[in-house]
C-alpha cells in the first residue's frame, strides 16, 4: 500500500512540476517574442462570443506570443469593463449609451434578427406591428394573424442575451412584457430546436443561423438577408461592437484589424453573422 | 497507555482539519446571506417570498412561482421515484440470488455517478420530444424535469432504504414465516414497519438532492418564471433560474438571485434537519 | 385471505419487483447506448488531441479534458488530506460530546448545500473578494467544500471498520498513539479512503453548476492555477444549449466514459479489501 501513495505522490508531483514548468515557459515567451506579445482580455457579449473566439484562436495561431482570453458574461459587462479597464476590449451587441463616455466604438459586425416559426406553419408573412403584438402577448392565437386555429408559444431567450435586450428594447418596447409563458432558452441553438419541433412555436434569433429546420417569416413583407439589411429595407438589425477605453492601441488594435481583413469577415464571420456593408 | 489529559499537537492539526467544514459550512451561509440580504430590507421579506411577479430587470422580485415550482418538482419527483426506488431496494435485499444484487447494486451506483449535465442533454433529446408528442405544448415543462429528477434521486432512495430494509433484525422476519406468511407478508409485516423510518430518511434525503439540482432542471424546464399552471406547461425553479441568470445579472437582480440562494440554503437545512431527526429516533 | 389469494398477492409482489429491476437496469443501458451510439466518433485520436476551432467550436476537446483532469486534481490535492484528517479525528479521538455532534450536524449540512450554492458562494468568496477571477484554484476551492463531506465520511468510516484488535496489538509493542494511527490504522484503512479519493474525483469531474462561475468557460487549457478554463461539462452544457448536437454526443459520450472509469476503479478497490475489514455498505 506504501508503494501506491508513493506511486500517488509521485504522480501528484509530476502534475505540479509540469505545470511549474508551463508558468515559467510563458513568462520567458512574453520576455523574447518582440512584436506581437503579452496578453489580451476581451470580454462581454454572449452574442459576440464565438465571434471574438473564433478570431483569438486565428490571432494567436498567427502570433505565437500572444495570449487571448475571452468571456461571455453580457453587453454591459463587456462595456463597464472596458471602461475600468478590466478588459483591454469590451464587446457589445448593444449601442453605447449616452452615458457611457469615453470608449471607442468598432463596428465588427451586423447581427439581424429573424423571426422564425415552425416550417409547416401556414403564416410566412408579419407586419411589425403583428410582431410586437405577439412577442408582448396582444395576439395570442395564430387565427388572429392568418393562421390556423392555434395558441401561440413564444420561445425566448435567457435575459443575458444580446438578442433578447434587442427584441425587448428595440422591437416590443422597454415597457411591454414577454408573454408570461414564454420560454426561455439558455442557448441559440436549443432556441431553433425547440421551434422546430414546435408547430406552434415563434421564436427570434440571429437571422444568418436560420436553417431550413425552422422559417423565418418576412416583416412587413422583407424577408431578412444580407442584401435586404444592406439596402436597409429588413427592419430588424443591429451592429455588434468591439470597444476599447480611447482608441485602440498596441494588441486590441491588432486584434481588431484581424477581425475587420476581409479574409476573417468572408471565411468566420459570414458563418454567424451579417458583414457590414462597405 | 497514560491518558493524558493534554492535547497532542497531532491531534489539534486533525482537529482543526476537521474543523474546515464547519467554517466553510459557516461562510456559505455567511455570504450567500450578507450577499441577498439587502433585497429583504428593500422588498420586504414576505413581498419577496410572497410576490407572485418575478421580472428582476422591472424592478419585480417576487420569488413565490420559482419557489413553488422547485416545490412542485421535489414532491413530484418523489412521488415518481420512491416507489420504484423502495422496490427495488426491497428486491435487492429479500429476493435477489446474491450475483444478481450486486449486478443491481453496480448499476445504481453508476446511475448515481452520472453528472447532471448529461442527464439535462438525455432530456433535451429524448424526454422533449416524448413530452411533446404526448402532452402537447413545446415538451418543456414540469414533466420532462419530473421524470429527469425522478431518475436522479432513484439512487438516493435505492441505497438509503436499503441500508434500512438490511439493518432489519432477522427474527422480524424469522416470526412472519414461522405463523405461515408469504415472502410477500414476511416483507409487508416483518420488514416494512421497522424500515420505514430509514425508508423516509431516504426520501428526506432525496428531497434535498432534487430541490437543489440546476443544470438537468435548467436544460429541460423551459425557464418562464410564472406561477405553475399545469404540469405541461414551462416554468422556473430557483436553483435553474440562479443558474441562468448570474452570467449577467448586476445591482439589485445579482442581489435577488443571492437571496434566492439563501432560501434555497434554508430549504436544504430544513431538510436534512429532518432527516437527522428521523433517522435519530429510529434507534 | 384465503391461502390462494395470498399465493397470487405474493407472486404479483414478486412480479413487479422483478420488473422494477428490470426498469431500472433497461433504462441506464438504454441511457448508454443511446448516447455511445450518437457520439462513438470521439473514440478518435484527433478529438481528443486537437482543440476546438472556428467560429461554430468543431473539433477536439482537448483543452477541455486538460480543464477538467486539472480541476480534478487540484480539488483532491487540497480535498484528500483535510478530509482524511478529519476522518481521523473523527474515528480516532472524537468522543460523543456536543461540540462533536455539531462538528457532524455541520458536515451533514455542508453535504446537502445545492450545487449552485457552492457556485454562487465561489463567486463572491474566491472569484471577487479574494481577487483569484474565473481560475482552477477558486473552481477547485469552490469543489473541496462540495466534495469534503464524502471523503470525511468515507474515511471515517473505513478507520472505524479496522479492527481494534490492530490498535491494541501496536499499543502493545509501545508504540505511541500517533504512530499506531499513521503506522498501522491508516495504511490498512488505505482502501477505503481511496474510494472515498475516487468518488469525490467523480462528483468533481462531473459538477457543472459550482464550477460554471469560478473556474469560468474559456475553452482553453489552464498552465497556472491561476488561469481558467472550460471544463468537459461545462462544455456539454454550451454546446447541448447552443444546439451543437454532435459535438455534444461526443463529449457526453467522453465525460460518460471517464465517469464510468471512476466507477469501476472504486468498485474494484472495494471489492478486492471489502472481505477484509469494510463491511458491506451499499
Amino acid at each position: 500500500m506504501k508503494k501506491t501513495l508513493f506511486v500517488i505522490a509521485l504522480a501528484v508531483t509530476a502534475v505540479l512540476a509540469i505545470a511549474a514548468a508551463g508558468c515559467t515557459k510563458t513568462v520567458t515567451k512574453t520576455v523574447t517574442k518582440m512584436e506581437a506579445s503579452g496578453s489580451l482580455h476581451v470580454g462581454g457579449s454572449t452574442t459576440v462570443l464565438p465571434l471574438a473566439q473564433a478570431a483569438a484562436e486565428e490571432f494567436m495561431a498567427k502570433n505565437p506570443g500572444v495570449k487571448v482570453d475571452v468571456q461571455g458574461t453580457g453587453s454591459s459587462q463587456g462595456i463597464t469593463g472596458a471602461t475600468d479597464g478590466t478588459l483591454d476590449i469590451g464587446t457589445s451587441s448593444r449601442d453605447l449609451k449616452p452615458e457611457e463616455t469615453g470608449l471607442t466604438d468598432y463596428k465588427v459586425a451586423v447581427d439581424a434578427v429573424a423571426i422564425v416559426v415552425h416550417p409547416s406553419n401556414k403564416v410566412s408573412k408579419l407586419t411589425s406591428q403583428q410582431v410586437i403584438d405577439i412577442l408582448s402577448g396582444k395576439i395570442t392565437n395564430w387565427k388572429d394573424v392568418g393562421g390556423s386555429s392555434a395558441k401561440i408559444q413564444v420561445v425566448g431567450r435567457d435575459e443575458a442575451s444580446g438578442t433578447r435586450d434587442y427584441v425587448q428594447t428595440t422591437i416590443i418596447g422597454k415597457t411591454a412584457k414577454f408573454p408570461a409563458d414564454a420560454l426561455a432558452m439558455p442557448g441559440t441553438g436549443q432556441l431553433k430546436a425547440a421551434v422546430a419541433q414546435t408547430p406552434d412555436a415563434i421564436g427570434y434569433m440571429s437571422a444568418a443561423q436560420v436553417d431550413i429546420t425552422v422559417k423565418a417569416v418576412k416583416i412587413d413583407g422583407v424577408a431578412p438577408s444580407q442584401t435586404t439589411v444592406d439596402n436597409q429595407t429588413y427592419k430588424y438589425w443591429r451592429y455588434l461592437h468591439m470597444l476599447t477605453k480611447g482608441s485602440a492601441k498596441g494588441l486590441a488594435k491588432l486584434y481588431i484589424d484581424f477581425i475587420m481583413t476581409p479574409e476573417f469577415q468572408k471565411n468566420t464571420v459570414s458563418k454567424e453573422f451579417y458583414l457590414i456593408k462597405k | 497507555m497514560k491518558r493524558s489529559r493534554r492535547v497532542s499537537p497531532t491531534q489539534a492539526v486533525l482537529f482543526m482539519m476537521t474543523l474546515i467544514s464547519v467554517v466553510g459550512l459557516a461562510l456559505i451561509f455567511f455570504f450567500v446571506i450578507r450577499e441577498g440580504y439587502p433585497i429583504f430590507s428593500k422588498v420586504g421579506l414576505g413581498k419577496f417570498l410572497l410576490g407572485r411577479e418575478w421580472l428582476p430587470t422591472r424592478g419585480l422580485f417576487g420569488a413565490l412561482p420559482l419557489i413553488l415550482t422547485s416545490l412542485m418538482l421535489v414532491v413530484g419527483s418523489v412521488l415518481v421515484a420512491t416507489p420504484l426506488g423502495v422496490g427495488l431496494a426491497i428486491y435487492m435485499v429479500e429476493y435477489s440470488p446474491r450475483p444478481v444484487r450486486r449486478f443491481l447494486k453496480t448499476i445504481v451506483e453508476l446511475l448515481a455517478g452520472i453528472p447532471s449535465v448529461i442527464f439535462g442533454f438525455f432530456g433535451i433529446t429524448v424526454f422533449i420530444p416524448l413530452t411533446r408528442h404526448y402532452f402537447g405544448s413545446s415538451g418543456f415543462g414540469l414533466i420532462p424535469a419530473i421524470v429527469v429528477l425522478a431518475i436522479m434521486i432513484l439512487p438516493t432512495i435505492t441505497a438509503v432504504s436499503g441500508d434500512a430494509i438490511r439493518a432489519v433484525p432477522r427474527e422480524n422476519r424469522l416470526i412472519v414465516q414461522a405463523l405461515g406468511g408469504t415472502r410477500w407478508q414476511t416483507v409487508r409485516r416483518g420488514v416494512l414497519p421497522s424500515a420505514f423510518r430509514g425508508i423516509i430518511t431516504g426520501t428526506i434525503l432525496a428531497e434535498g438532492r432534487a430541490i437543489g439540482e440546476t443544470m438537468a432542471v435548467l436544460m429541460v424546464l423551459g425557464n418562464a418564471p410564472m406561477m405553475p399552471k399545469a404540469l405541461n406547461q414551462p416554468a422556473a425553479a430557483m436553483p435553474s433560474q440562479i443558474a441562468l441568470d448570474m452570467a449577467y445579472a448586476t445591482g439589485d437582480h445579482r442581489v435577488a438571485l443571492f437571496a434566492l440562494g439563501a432560501v434555497l440554503l434554508v430549504f436544504a437545512a430544513v431538510l436534512i434537519f429532518a432527516a437527522r431527526r428521523v433517522g435519530r429516533q429510529r434507534r | 385471505m384465503t391461502s390462494v389469494m395470498r399465493k397470487i398477492v405474493d407472486r404479483m409482489m414478486f412480479a413487479l419487483f422483478i420488473f422494477i429491476a428490470a426498469v431500472v437496469t433497461a433504462f441506464l443501458v438504454y441511457f448508454i447506448f443511446y448516447i455511445v451510439s450518437r457520439g462513438y466518433t470521439a473514440f478518435s485520436w484527433t478529438f481528443l488531441s486537437t482543440a476546438p476551432h472556428g467560429i461554430k467550436m468543431e473539433g477536439g476537446v482537448l483543452p477541455m479534458i486538460v480543464s477538467s483532469v486539472y480541476l480534478t486534481l487540484l480539488t483532491l490535492l487540497i480535498a484528500v488530506p483535510l478530509g482524511v484528517g478529519g476522518g481521523i479525528y473523527l474515528a480516532e479521538y472524537a468522543g460523543k460530546g456536543r461540540i462533536v455532534e455539531s462538528i457532524r450536524f455541520a458536515i451533514d449540512l455542508l453535504s446537502s448545500v445545492p450545487s449552485i450554492v457552492f457556485g454562487l458562494f465561489g463567486l463572491v468568496l474566491f472569484v471577487q473578494v479574494m481577487g483569484l477571477k474565473y481560475s482552477m484554484l477558486a473552481g477547485a476551492l469552490t469543489l473541496t467544500l462540495m466534495v469534503l463531506p464524502i471523503i470525511l465520511k468515507i474515511s471515517e468510516e473505513s478507520f472505524r471498520a479496522v479492527p481494534d484488535a490492530y490498535r491494541e496489538a501496536s499499543l502493545a509493542l509501545g508504540a505511541t498513539k500517533e504512530q499506531t494511527i499513521f503506522r498501522v490504522v491508516l495504511p490498512t484503512a488505505i482502501a477505503g479512503i481511496l474510494t472515498g479519493a475516487i468518488l469525490a474525483a467523480g462528483r468533481a469531474f462531473g459538477e457543472t453548476a459550482a464550477v460554471l462561475y469560478t473556474a469560468g468557460m474559456a475553452p482553453l487549457a489552464p498552465v497556472s492555477p491561476l488561469e481558467g478554463g472550460r471544463t468537459l461539462s461545462v462544455h456539454l452544457y454550451l454546446l447541448a444549449t447552443t444546439g451543437h448536437l454532435e459535438e455534444a454526443y461526443r463529449v457526453a459520450v467522453v465525460l460518460l466514459v471517464i465517469i464510468l472509469l471512476f466507477n469501476l476503479a472504486s468498485n474494484w478497490i472495494m471489492n478486492r479489501y471489502r472481505r477484509k475489514f469494510v463491511s458491506e455498505a451499499i
